[in-house]
């Protein structure tokens, strides 16, 4: 596999003259360009593999969220739009929906922007960058549970936030963290961010590799700002790091699931729910299949909206 | 709604491709598996992490050493896990569970779903307590499992931090109120909180309407269900207000819907709180994590001023045999080793509750004693989500007790809401 | 720029201090598991002397080692699957022009919307049918199958703007499809692969709830489900509970440490687009 490209050895003459006389068949059935004909079955284990694990369950998932199946049951009616009507007439349903907006958003922009800060800073000369750039990351690649339980034990009310913000004199400042319901989410938020703000940090870093150093100072001999030299050329030069790291954080907050279970599981009183919890719970501990499928449905429509107009706009920019 | 043939033939090709046999599910499972007893062979047995599982299969293997016992520990996610197992017919031999409905593995959910042996017919059906049989009787009347244990919810109290501040376990409501007052003239907290973790949320208020709604109206449930009684207008009331006056009265630790359940065994552990109301099961897993000088102890919480009127919300578990696994010997022997009085009992200290059907062995334990009084004199309820006819219910309760505490919801918000999902009942 | 001003030590400083917060939670993971669970904690402090007891302890009663070498199984073989199938498909999208291969691209694209709550019942009983269930096979597909749509993105983007030459004039010397696959493309995709290899091993690693489903109860638990049980267990005993999210956690920061250059490399070549 370490062969360098091109590589035209005894082997490629042989296989040539073998191959000859297929060339006129070849030429008949080409698809690429220049003449690289692929066969089908390179995509088949491709294929098989999605289609069995995601395409098939999912789209079945989906046909069954019109119907009352229960998961056990052998009957199985068809009922129309029941299920949606009585999931988007539920509260809980409907502030898991809000609750999930809200929580894409502030984790998207709060991951992205503190991300696009501490790639700025370390793609400076500052002297400690490699070991910086290493603690910033290493919370990417904890098992979400694990930061979830280590957050939980921050946020409890005799935890370990509420001591250092005595210890510096802001008792004033202290909360019940998880347990009050306005705040609740913006402090599952706050975990979110901190593990993951390294990972779009990296993918600044890669953008900003391909930005020349000469521009930069040139802007700054033109007396530009660092503010303003930042958002007039280094931001446009970017643009594909920003594109990729806002759709992997909205398509995947949408989706969130694993900080609210292990640090709120939802609550206190609903609070913290987002869509893929509240599906979970409506399947497995409220036993309503049926409502959970349609919630998920629900779920990927809004998903599939977002990330199509996402998909749309970010195109529309690549062109202009 | 009926199918139209397309619709029919579509319904028909999903559930081919999700593999789900539709024939298989719905015929009847064939009973009596005492019958054919084994001494050698195999079978699984799915557990949620319980030790007390790891000891009588010890117990087990002395008795019958040609069986091998395959223990699957399923921890925390026991009942999403095992659920998914049950329907798709790959379950273990011998499964532990909740007795009651509510969820998708216990005795009346998936027992009416035939998932279960019929374990009518065995020698020990008869000598089960009715509490623990009206928990694992399928609404037909089919049993379908083994009960092990009668847990009680209690107040449970760090003796040693009691004897400390020169306090003792209040035996009526009043002395609850005092017994708050004179804890926070100390320093210490009366009864730990962690409404974080939301199963805590229930235990006062199933500890409380045991002895005002369950005891008095033995017939509350039925009453309920034909329309005469609500949540809304019955003592359910009272006991919501009451837990909301222990609030006001200073009983809980600050901030108890922020503080997870771990943080308030800790505080008991350290005697920085005086007790908490918990299962009683409880009292082995705060001992664990202690010194090794702690004591612990457990007595029934009182919701009234007459100890004479005091009730003991129970609830059972035990063991039910795969419907799959009917046939399988060895497992049904395992089944009828389980309802021996010894095995219960070592089950029971175990676990750290009360054995079900101890028979005529003698009980030590203060838990085991305290269940066997109530018992005898018939002041045993069943906890009521148990006998609840929908999953919908408790999490009302479970959202309402931590808005009651955050004040974003009132008792008659709580308990209208409770009502509603209570009339849902599909 | 290129000199260090005072503006950069000021940045510098900064930074520094935004990287002691950004420490302050494992900070905490470290002094908690090693801290006596019969005395008093200081304000952010160890109690003295460390309890590394607290680590055996865990690791020895949850079980750890087997569940790191089941969790190293199934992440080398699913991310070596993922690996192959995926560039042999987004080698065959991006160069043929059929519209079955635009068509196909876009149904791996429709993976980006599913939530992976719908299929969950499903897959299940598809599985257990089958008799996979707590067979790390069945977590295997589904973390092959499921990591489709986006690797078979990224390597798209890659190899749209890669020049075609070599592979044409590989082809013009008559190399079959899957040599010249094999030969040219694949070392010349070598940056997508490291950066799908570190988010696909990252996510099969980390992932709980697939594994939970599937291996639960069986001889074949994975690190996060041994840290699941064993939280289940001892959930009132944080040093001890930390202690197993330590042991759990320690062979991932091993391996991050040895290989953050590549790893910082590889993982963003990939995601320039």
């Amino acid at each position: 596999m370490t062969a360098p490209p091109g590589v035209s050895g005894p082997t490629a003459v042989a296989m040539r003259k073998e191959e000859t006389p297929e060339t006129p068949r070849r030429k008949r059935g080409r698809s690429g360009v220049g003449g690289v004909k692929i066969p089908f079955w390179f995509v088949l284990p491709a294929v098989i593999g999605y289609a069995a694990v995601v395409l098939v369950p999912n789209l079945s998932g989906a046909v069954l969220a019109f119907t009352n199946w229960d998961g056990y049951t052998p009957e199985i009616d068809f009922v129309g739009l029941a299920n949606f009507t009585r999931v988007l007439s539920d509260d809980n349903s409907l502030r898991a929906i809000g609750n999930t907006f809200i929580l894409t958003i502030i984790v998207s922009l709060g991951q992205n922007v503190l991300g696009l800060l501490l790639a700025l800073g370390l793609n400076t000369k500052v002297k400690t960058r490699m070991a910086l750039r290493l603690v910033f990351f290493l919370p990417v690649v904890l098992t979400p549970i694990v930061v979830g339980y280590l957050w939980k034990y921050l946020l409890t009310p005799e935890g370990t936030l509420n001591q250092v913000l005595a210890a510096i004199g802001l008792e004033n400042l202290q909360q019940d963290w998880l347990g009050n319901p306005d705040i609740a989410l913006y402090s599952v938020c706050a975990s979110i961010i901190w593990s993951g703000a390294g990972f779009s940090m990296v993918i600044f870093l890669a953008g900003l590799q391909g930005v020349p150093p000469e521009l930069l100072e040139a802007s700054a001999i033109d007396g530009a700002g660092p503010v303003r030299s930042t958002i007039s050329i280094v931001l446009p030069l970017i643009n594909g790091a920003i594109v990729v790291n806002l759709l992997l954080s909205v398509l995947g907050n949408l989706k969130q699931f694993d900080a609210v279970f292990s640090m709120t599981n939802g609550g206190p009183a609903g609070s913290t729910e987002t869509m893929a919890t509240i599906v979970y719970k409506t399947a497995f501990l409220y036993l309503e299949y049926p409502s959970a499928l349609a919630q998920g449905v629900v779920l990927m429509i809004v998903v599939g909206v977002i990330g199509f107009i996402q998909y749309r706009v970010t195109q529309r920019k690549a062109l202009a | 709604m009926s199918l139209k043939t397309p619709q029919r033939i579509a319904v028909g090709a999903v559930a081919a491709l999700l593999g789900i046999s539709l024939s298989a599910c719905s015929g009847q499972t064939p009973a009596a598996p005492a019958s054919e007893k084994a001494t050698t062979g195999s079978f699984s047995i799915g557990t949620n992490h319980s030790p007390a599982v790891k000891t009588i299969v010890e117990l087990f293997n002395k008795k019958y050493p040609d069986i091998k016992v395959d223990v699957r520990d399923m921890a925390q996610s026991y009942r999403e896990v095992l659920g998914s197992q049950l329907a798709g017919g790959n379950a273990p031999d011998v499964v532990e569970i909740p007795g009651g409905g509510g969820n998708p593995i216990s005795a009346k959910v998936a027992g009416q779903r035939n998932f279960y042996a019929d374990l009518g017919k065995t020698e020990w059906a008869g000598s089960i307590p009715d509490i623990a049989k009206q928990q694992l009787e399928t609404d037909k009347g089919k049993l379908v499992a083994v009960p092990m244990v009668v847990s009680s919810i209690g107040g449970i109290y760090n003796q040693n931090a009691l004897d400390e501040v020169g306090l003792s376990a209040p035996k009526t409501w009043s002395e609850v109120l005092d017994f708050c007052g004179d804890a926070k003239a100390k320093g210490r907290v009366a009864y730990g909180l962690g409404l974080s973790d939301t199963w805590t949320t229930q235990l006062i208020p199933y500890a409380l309407t045991s002895t005002l709604v369950y005891g008095p109206n033995q017939n509350f449930l039925e009453d309920q269900t034909s329309g005469k009684a609500s949540f809304a207008d019955s003592a359910w009331k009272d006991s919501m207000d009451k837990y909301l006056e222990m609030d006001k009265a200073g009983c809980f630790n600050a901030s108890p819907v922020g503080t997870p359940y771990a943080t308030v065994q800790d505080a008991i552990r350290s005697g920085n709180t005086l007790g908490t109301v918990s299962v009683a099961s409880e009292t082995a897993n705060i001992a664990k994590g202690g010194p090794a000088n702690l004591k612990l102890t457990y007595t029934a919480f009182p919701a009234n001023d007459k100890a004479e009127d005091q009730y003991l919300p129970l609830s059972t578990s035990g063991f039910a045999l795969n419907a799959k696994s009917s046939s399988n010997g060895a497992a049904a022997t395992f089944i009828d080793f389980l309802a021996e009085p010894a095995t219960q009992v070592a089950f029971g200290a175990a676990f750290g509750d009360a054995p079900a059907m101890p028979g005529e062995e003698k009980l030590t334990s203060e838990i085991a004693l305290l269940a066997k009084e109530y018992l005898d004199k018939d002041h045993g309820t069943t906890w009521p989500d148990r006998l609840w006819p929908n999953a919908t219910i408790q999490p009302k309760l479970f959202d309402g007790v931590q808005g009651m505490f955050i004040g974003s919801a009132s008792v008659p918000d709580v308990l209208d809401k409770m009502d509603a999902a209570f009339k849902n009942a599909g | 720029m290129n000199r260090y001003t005072g503006r950069t030590l000021a940045i510098e400083i900064v930074l520094i201090a935004a990287g002691i917060i950004f420490l302050i939670p494992l900070y905490v993971l470290v002094s908690v598991a090693l801290k006596d669970p019969e005395a008093q904690a200081g304000f952010l402090g160890f109690t003295w002397p460390l309890k590394f007891d607290n680590i055996s302890t865990a690791w020895v009663e949850s079980n750890m080692a087997s569940g790191l070498l089941n969790s190293v199984l199934i992440t080398v073989v699913s991310v070596a699957l993922i690996i192959v199938f995926s560039s042999l498909a987004a080698y065959t999208l991006t160069r043929n022009t059929q519209h079955w291969s635009r068509g196909m691209f876009y149904l791996f694209l429709l993976g980006f919307l599913f939530p992976g709550q719908l299929a969950m019942l499903p897959l299940y009983l598809g599985f257990s049918s089958i008799g996979l269930v707590g067979n790390p096979l069945a977590v295997i597909l589904i973390a092959v199958g499921g990591h489709m749509p986006f690797t078979i993105f990224l390597y798209a983007a890659f190899l749209r703007d890669l020049p075609r030459d070599y592979e044409e004039a590989a082809a013009i010397d008559g190399a079959k499809p899957l040599r010249t696959f094999l030969t040219i493309v694949f070392p010349l995709v070598r940056p997508v692969t490291g950066t799908v290899g570190i988010l696909a091993a990252l996510g099969i690693w980390n992932d709980f709830f697939t594994p939970l489903l599937y291996l639960s109860g069986s001889q074949s638990k994975t690190a996060p489900l041994a840290v699941y049980s064993f939280v289940g267990e001892y959930s009132a005993n944080w040093p001890l509970v930390f202690s197993a999210l330590i042991t759990s956690i320690i062979p991932i920061l091993v391996a991050y440490f040895l290989m953050q250059k590549f790893i910082m490399r590889g993982f963003a070549a990939g995601l320039k687009g």
